[in-house]
Order: C-alpha cells, then structure tokens, then sequence
C-alpha cells in the first residue's frame, strides 16, 4: 500500500519512511506541497501523511489536502495531519474540514502513527465495502 | 587667530581692503605728521575776505573741515616758538584763546606777538583787522578735550571693530572698522595742535599694530580658505581700485600744495575729496558687494542712502554758502547739520545694532547704544560749538537751551528713523502691512490637529499667497536632525541636518551658493521654549530681491505660531510609535513562544522516531545492519544538537526582544572578530582560518554594545560560512565610512534572491533553497542581527555582489564617549 509522506523536515520524512516501510507501507516522500500535488496526480494512493507548516505559505499542509482532496482517486483515501502547534484547534478544525481524517501531534511514537494509519485504512476499506455492499 | 568656519559663512572677506585702506591712511597720516614740512600744510589765501567767509564755513561743517584743519598744520607756539609761525603770514592778525574761558572759540585778544599766545589753548589768524570776532579763519581752534573725546571714540570703534573680530563675525566687523576709518582720520586730524608730534606717532604705532593685527587675522582666514577668489575677486578689484583713486587723489593734493603754498585754497578742498570719493566709493562697493553677495545687499544700500544722506546737504549748504554769502546762511548751515550729521548716525547705529551687535552677549547688547551715546555727544559738543561761534552773543542760558535742544534732537533721531521706517514700511511696502494682519487674523494656536501635513499645507498656502516664492517646505523632526514633511515645488533635499549655529545663522542671513542646501535661500527656525520642532525653508525669492529684514522677522514670528501646534502632533505621533513599539514586542514575545512549541517539537519528532526505530530494531537486524543503526544514533544525535541551538537562538531571540539597555563601551573590533573566530572554529567551521579574510584597522575603537555587536558579527559569519560552498572565501570588513561604523561580510556563496532580500530578516524564515537542501537552521539568525543592529541605532541591508555571492553590511552610528 501507498503512501505519500509530506514534510518540509528531511530527518521525520526519513524516519516515517523508514518507520511505514517496516510495516510494509511502500512510502513516496515529498518535501513541499507543489512536490506531493506531482506525486499524487500521477499514481495510485492508499493514504497521506501532510505536515500542517510546509515552506509555502500559499501551499500549507491544510492547502494541500484540500487539493488532494479534489483528485477523484484520493477522495475517500485516510489523511493524516502533523502538527507541531500545541494550540491549534482553530487549524486542526480547519483541516479536518479541508478533508483531512485524523491529526497527529509531535512528537509521536512511529507505532502510534502506524495505528492510526492502520486503523484509517480499516476504516476506508470497510467503507468501501459498505459502498460496494449498497 | 584662526577660526573654523561653516563653508557657507565663508565670503569676500571685505574687511581686508577695509583694513587695507585703513593702514594706507594711517601710513599717510603718519607720514604726513612726521616727515611733512610745516610749509606744506599752508593753505591761507590772503586774497580777501571772500575767501575768508569760505573758510569759516569749511570750518563749520562736518567731517570734511577735519582735512582742512588738518592741512594747516600749526606747529604748537609753545613747542616751537623759536619757528615764529606767524612770521609765515605777514600782514594776518592772530587771536589768541585762553584755556580758561567756557568757550575756546571766544578771542581774547589780538596780537601778532608770538609770546602772548604761550599757553593759549588756540590761535585764530585773521586776514584783516575788522573782520576780528565776526569772521576768521582759525587754524587749530580744537581743544585738546575735545580732540581728546573724538579720539576716545575712535578707539572705542576699533576695540568693538577688534572685540567682533574675535568673535568671528568678520564681514559685520569690516563696517565697524569702516567707522573707525572715519572718526580715526578725523581725531587724528583735530590732534597735532595739542599733542607732540612723538605722542602722536606712539598714537599711530599704537593704532597701527591693532590694524596690523586684523589683518593678518584676515589673510591668514584669507589663506585657510581657497575658494575666496571667484565672485570675491570681483569685489576686491573694486575695493583695491576705490583705495588706489584715494591714495592718487591725496598724493594730488600733496604735491599740489607743495607747488603752490600760497595758492592752494582750491587744492585743498582736493584733499578732502580723496576722504569724501573713498568713503562714496566705499559704499558703491559695497553696494557692488552686496550684489554678488546678497547677504550684505540691503546693509550696503542703508549705507549707500545714509552717505547720500550725509553728504549731499551738506555739500548743498556749503554752495549756496558759497555763493550767496549773506550772515543768515551760516545759521542756515549749522542747522542743515543737525539732520546731515543725525540721519547717517542714526542709520549707522540701527544698522549696527541689526547687523552687527545681534550676537546675544553683555558686551554687544550694550556696546550699540553706548556707542551711539558718545557719538551724539560728540556731535552735540562740536555743534554747540558751532552755534556759539556762529552767534557770539549768545548768552549762557540760551546756550545750554541750544545744547539741551541738540541733545534731544540727537538722543530722538533714532526714534524718529524708527517712525520714519514704519510710515514707510506700511505706506510704501504693503507687504508689511500684509504680514500684521495675517499675524493678527489668520493664525490661530491649532491645538487638538493630530496630522502635522494639515499645519503644514496651511502654512505653505499662505506663504506661498503673500511671498514671491516658488519653492518652500516645511521640515520636521526632533533634534536637529529634520525630515520632509510637506513642499510645495520639487525640493530636492529630503532630510535637513542642521547644527543650532547654522539655525541661528539663517535665521539672520541668507544663503550662500557653496552650501549643500543652496536651494533654500531662508530657513526659518520653528521653535518651542525648549526645542527646535520644525524649519520653514523658502527657495530664493522670485523678483530677484534677497529677504529682508522684515520678511525674517515676520516669518520667524508666524513660523513660532505653529510651533506648539507642530509640537504636539510630533508628541502625539511619539507616543503612537512607543505604543506600536511595545506591540511589536509583545507581538514578538508571543511568537517566540509559539514557535518555541512548533520549532522545538520538529526535531524532537525526528529524536522520537529515530529512536523508535532503533527500538523496533530485533538484534538480528543490529548485526546485519549496523550501518542502519550508526546512521539513526547519528541522527538523533545531530537532532539533539540542532534543538539545543534552536533553544540558544530562541534564548536569544527572546532575550533581544526583552532588553532594553544598551551597555555603550569602548570596543575594538579586531579583537572582537577574532575572538567570534576562535568561537566559530570551536563550534564546527575548523576552516575559519583559511577562508575567513579580515580588512580593517586592526587599532579601531568604536562605542558600541560588545555583547550585541559580537552576536551579529557572529551570526553574520556563521551564515557565511554555512551557505556558501567549502573552501570559498568570506571577506569581514569593517572601517569608518561617512560617520557611520560599517561592517561587512561577504560571502562567495550563492546570492540572495532579489525578491527575498528584504524577507529573510523577518523571523522564521528561510530560503526556499536551503529547506529543500536540507540545511539547518531556525531562521532566526538575521532576524536576531537585525533586531540587534536597529538596537544599537544602525541597520543591516543585504545585496547580491556582481560575481556569485552575498554581502551583509552592518552600518552603526558612532556614539561619543559616554560621560
């Protein structure tokens, strides 16, 4: 399964990659929203994990998944938020309403991101199901 | 002495032909007393009474009898009695005056004895019997006590002449030494009957040296300043010129009289002239003068009118004297004096006291009227002498009335100049009448306008309505330091720096092309009771015509309406921008807490992880992978130190947004830079030493900050050396440029974009470039440096060099000494 990692951060892209590829996610890094935008138009995705702060401020990680969000084949797929705010209900609400699915805050543990993730993916392809049932 | 001098206030020095022909006259005057034959000085012409009357009235009038009386030089009797001058003129009475009568002018009797008159304090010589008491011709018929008083106010004019000298008011000081010239020549003229010719030679050594001692102040200021010549060299032509015609003109007279001792009445008027034509060609230079140099223009036109005024009725009374010469017109004469001698003098003190005594010290606001006092004095004394010779029967009652009358008369001729002035000033020129009533109506103490542009607006509307100015603005600003706040035309200047001397200068004359501000031709200084708020300035009037005295006072007192105005619209705005400071702090501080959570928890993402994937590691994979776990030790190492520099920055960021003291200390740059050097090469750059190339003066002392100065000089280099390739030179230079302490560090890294220059001294941000490059840094560093250079009274700017690379220039104001 296919995942796209977004952060402007070298070492967490690094480390959720390394941290998802043990677990058996195949991991697509992205350093900046433009870069994830390319990435996600042109293949097939299973989920996303979108860093809130990207380095353009035009194109944040809120931004991002509402763009994601608008490619049909990413409509229903689980996206994740990391946030570094402590204080940031107002931003967390504003992403969960671009379409995002749950948040993270850092730090984190990787196994507590990979349950989440796992628990999305569950989650969507059930649904998929309950759709596909319907 | 040599006295500093503004460029501005740097002009013809007029003074120095002043002084020029202040010493030609004393060298002549001293070789005419001291070598001259006493043959020469005869100017008696026994030819009859006519010429007898024309005498009498040459004696009563002015300055000019000073070279009539002069010329005839009379040996003392008592000192050289065995000459028996008399025997000089055979077939003339003498008249001889005892010292102890009131009047020295009254004879006492008629001898042509030389050993009557040992003792008498004049002699009279009379060309025939009759004419004894009436009319007669007397040669040194002054008083040794009055010669005295003249001479007395003669070294009054040259002490002031000298005293202002000093205080570097040249220019105005040349006027003085003018007057000296007068009443100098003049005493000296009255003295010889009574002093010795030793005495007066210590006289004229003693008036000399002062003469030589101002002007060689005046060429050593000559010298110091090169730009004298130009337009000055104009002026100097016509000084030298107007001094070479007296000296010609006097040698005339000196030769004509040897020629002919016996007929040379009309030469001797000849030797008034070159006194007469130097003092009008004075004041036509001067008038020339004040042409090229508009500063001096209205002063050099008040005494071109007061010599007319001077000297034409004078000469009108003494042809019609001539002509006609019935009894009546020797009244007629001495009163045509009162307004000749009154209207110059008067003239001469206002001008003195506009012109020359405006330095704001005991000794100037007191010299003016003293020194018109004893001028009216001595004019009251000569004239009452002239009234008592004129009408012998005078009693002493009506004499003292006829004194008292003068007296007045003189002590009143200002304040009837004064009246005269006003009726013309509001009849003649409107203008004046203008500026009292835009005084009296429009202005009114704007209290409660907050915009310092609708004060503004309001004050160039009605200058520009009333004045003929096509340019005038009005600048602002505390200190002396003043801004552009509203113009109308296009000025140039944006900023004015003006010292207090160059404020109270304008104020009182206008420019001088050679200054750096020569498109205003008036700055008008706008001022509360302790500070300087604003400056009106106007362009040079458009009819050609410099301000006047009357544009200057009006203006100063319009611009002073506004002042409190304009004061508190700038305190307003102070304390507007003290608000918005603490804003600004506080707005910072609350940032620095939020991007502590958000800047430090990213790194302590990267720790997390890392270490859980070194948690997840199974021994197995530890030995089959050992670069794996190398590689994550690593990384949660250099995580942990990135979030220890962060928390620095963030320290620092936080504590520059906190203090607020800046501790000034003498500081050397050089081993200010080399100790951040040691520090950087301790903390990972071990190349320093090789790339980093230092320029400055190793020996420069700068006030400053050292603890704030070597956090920008740090960041500035650590910068540096991070964003540029290895092994690539970065050059730190520092010096003093324009006042300014400017250092600089230039890297040959890879520029800035131009559209995120400005961008990268905000906080938190970084190069789109070195995110993706994956260098790391907080975005802090130039924020901190800017923030610490705005601190200490400077600013940073950064700009791309020509070839690859970015240079950083820090400028700092430099501080004096604290006390």
């Amino acid at each position: 399964m296919r995942i796209l990692v977004v952060d402007d951060d070298v070492a967490i892209v690094e480390v959720l990659s390394v941290g998802l590829s043990r677990a058996g996610y195949e991991v697509v890094p992205a350093y900046s929203g433009s870069e994830a935008l390319s990435c996600a138009c042109c293949m097939s995705l299973a989920g996303a994990i979108v860093d809130m702060r990207l380095p353009d401020p035009a194109l944040d990680g809120v931004e991002v998944v509402r763009q994601l969000r608008q490619q049909p084949h990413l409509a229903t797929v689980p996206i994740v938020l990391l946030t570094a705010h402590i204080i940031a209900e107002e931003d967390m609400q504003l992403g969960l309403a671009a379409g995002a699915n749950a948040y993270m805050l850092k730090p984190f543990r990787i196994q507590e991101l990979r349950e989440q993730l796992r628990a999305l993916l569950i989650a969507s392809t059930m649904c998929h199901e309950s759709d596909h049932d319907a | 002495m040599i006295y500093p001098q503004p460029r501005w206030k740097q002009r013809l020095p007029s003074g120095i032909v002043l002084a020029v022909a202040l010493m030609g006259s004393f060298l002549l005057n001293a070789f005419w007393y001291l070598f001259a034959p006493p043959q020469w000085g005869l100017i008696l012409d026994p030819a009859g009474p006519q010429s007898v009357q024309r005498c009498s009235l040459v004696g009563a009038c002015s300055a000019v009898v000073a070279w009539h009386i002069r010329d005839v030089r009379y040996p003392s009797p008592a000192a050289d009695a065995a000459r028996n001058p008399f025997g000089l003129f055979p077939g003339h009475w003498v008249c001889a005056f005892q010292p102890a009568r009131r009047s020295p002018f009254v004879p006492v009797m008629q001898t042509t004895h030389a050993d009557q008159i040992e003792g008498a304090s004049g002699v009279m010589l009379l060309s025939d019997q009759q004419s004894c008491g009436q009319k007669a011709i007397y040669l040194n018929y002054m008083p040794f006590s009055l010669a005295f008083i003249y001479f007395a106010l003669s070294l009054l004019c040259a002490a002031l002449a000298f005293m202002l000298w000093l205080h570097a008011r040249r220019d105005h000081a040349g006027w003085l030494a003018l007057v000296f010239l007068l009443t100098a020549s003049w005493s000296f003229s009255l003295l010889p009957s009574s002093l010795t010719r030793y005495q007066s030679a210590i006289i004229l050594a003693f008036v000399s040296a002062i003469t030589v001692t101002i002007l060689a102040d005046m060429f050593i200021w000559l010298l110091v300043r090169p730009r004298a010549q130009g337009r000055g060299a104009v002026a100097l032509m016509v000084w030298s010129g107007s001094l070479l015609l007296l000296l010609l003109l006097d040698l005339l007279a000196i030769v004509a009289v040897i020629r002919d001792p016996h007929h040379v009445y009309a030469w001797s008027n000849l030797t008034s002239l070159p006194f007469l034509s130097g003092s009008v060609l004075s004041m036509l230079s001067a008038l020339v003068i004040g042409n090229i140099h508009p500063p001096h223009k209205e002063t050099a036109r008040l005494l071109l009118w007061a010599t007319i005024f001077g000297i034409v009725p004078f000469f009108l009374g003494y042809t019609v004297q001539t002509i006609f010469p019935v009894p009546w017109t020797d009244l007629l004469t001495a009163l045509t004096l009162v307004p000749c001698c009154a209207l110059p003098l008067s003239l001469a003190y206002i001008i003195l006291r506009r012109q020359i005594l405006q330095i704001d010290t005991f000794i100037h606001r007191f010299a003016g009227p003293a020194f018109y006092l004893l001028v009216a004095f001595g004019w009251t004394i000569a004239l009452l002498e002239i009234v008592q010779w004129q009408i012998p029967a005078l009693t002493p009652s009506a004499e003292s009335v006829v004194g008292m009358v003068l007296w007045g008369s003189m002590l009143l001729a200002p304040l009837m100049v004064q009246v005269v002035q006003w009726v013309v000033a509001t009849s003649i020129f409107p203008q004046v009448g203008t500026y009292q009533r835009i005084l009296r109506e429009q202005v009114q103490v704007r209290m409660g306008v907050t915009d310092p542009q609708v004060i503004g607006h309001e004050i160039l509307a009605t200058l520009m309505n009333i004045l003929p100015v096509d340019t005038c603005a009005v600048y602002w600003g505390g200190g002396t330091s003043l801004t552009l706040l509203v113009a109308r035309g296009s000025p140039s200047t944006e900023c004015l720096d003006l010292s207090p001397e160059m404020i109270a200068a304008w104020q009182v004359e206008p420019r001088c092309a050679e200054h750096e501000y020569a498109e205003w031709a008036l700055v008008v200084p706008v001022q509360t009771a302790e500070r300087l708020v604003a400056c009106i300035t106007l362009g040079p009037r458009t009819d050609g015509w410099p301000y006047g005295q009357a544009d200057r006072d009006w203006l100063l007192a319009y611009g002073s309406r506004f002042a409190v105005a304009l004061d508190y619209t700038q305190k307003v705005e102070e304390v507007h921008a003290a608000l918005a400071r603490q804003q600004e702090l506080a707005r910072f501080k609350d940032q620095i807490v939020a991007t502590i959570h958000h800047e430090l928890r990213t790194p302590l993402t990267s720790m997390v992880g890392f270490a859980d994937l070194l948690g997840e590691m199974t021994p197995d994979e530890w030995h089959t992978a050992p670069s794996a776990v190398k590689h994550y030790a690593e990384q949660i190492a250099t995580q942990g130190h990135l979030l220890g520099t962060l928390m620095r920055s963030l320290f620092q960021a936080y504590e520059v947004g906190r203090q607020i003291d800046v501790h000034w200390q003498r500081v050397t740059p050089a081993e200010l830079v080399e100790r951040v050097r040691a520090m950087l090469a301790m903390s990972g750059h071990q190349d320093i030493h090789e790339r980093l190339q230092l320029q400055g003066d190793p020996l420069l002392q700068v006030i400053t900050d050292p603890q704030m100065l070597e956090q920008i000089v740090r960041n500035l280099l650590s910068n540096a050396f991070k964003y540029s390739p290895p092994a690539t030179r970065v050059v730190l230079r520092y010096g003093i440029e324009q006042g300014f302490f400017v250092l600089s560090v230039r890297d040959h890294g890879y520029g800035i974009p131009e559209d995120e220059q400005q961008r990268i001294f905000a906080p938190f941000v970084r190069l789109e470039r070195d995110i993706t490059s994956g260098t790391r840094g907080t975005g802090l560093g130039l924020a901190l440096v800017k923030s610490l250079a705005e601190r200490l009274g400077g600013s940073i700017v950064v700009a791309n060099t020509l070839d690859a690379g970015a240079v950083f220039t820090l400028r700092l104001p430099l501080h004096v000494e604290p006390a």
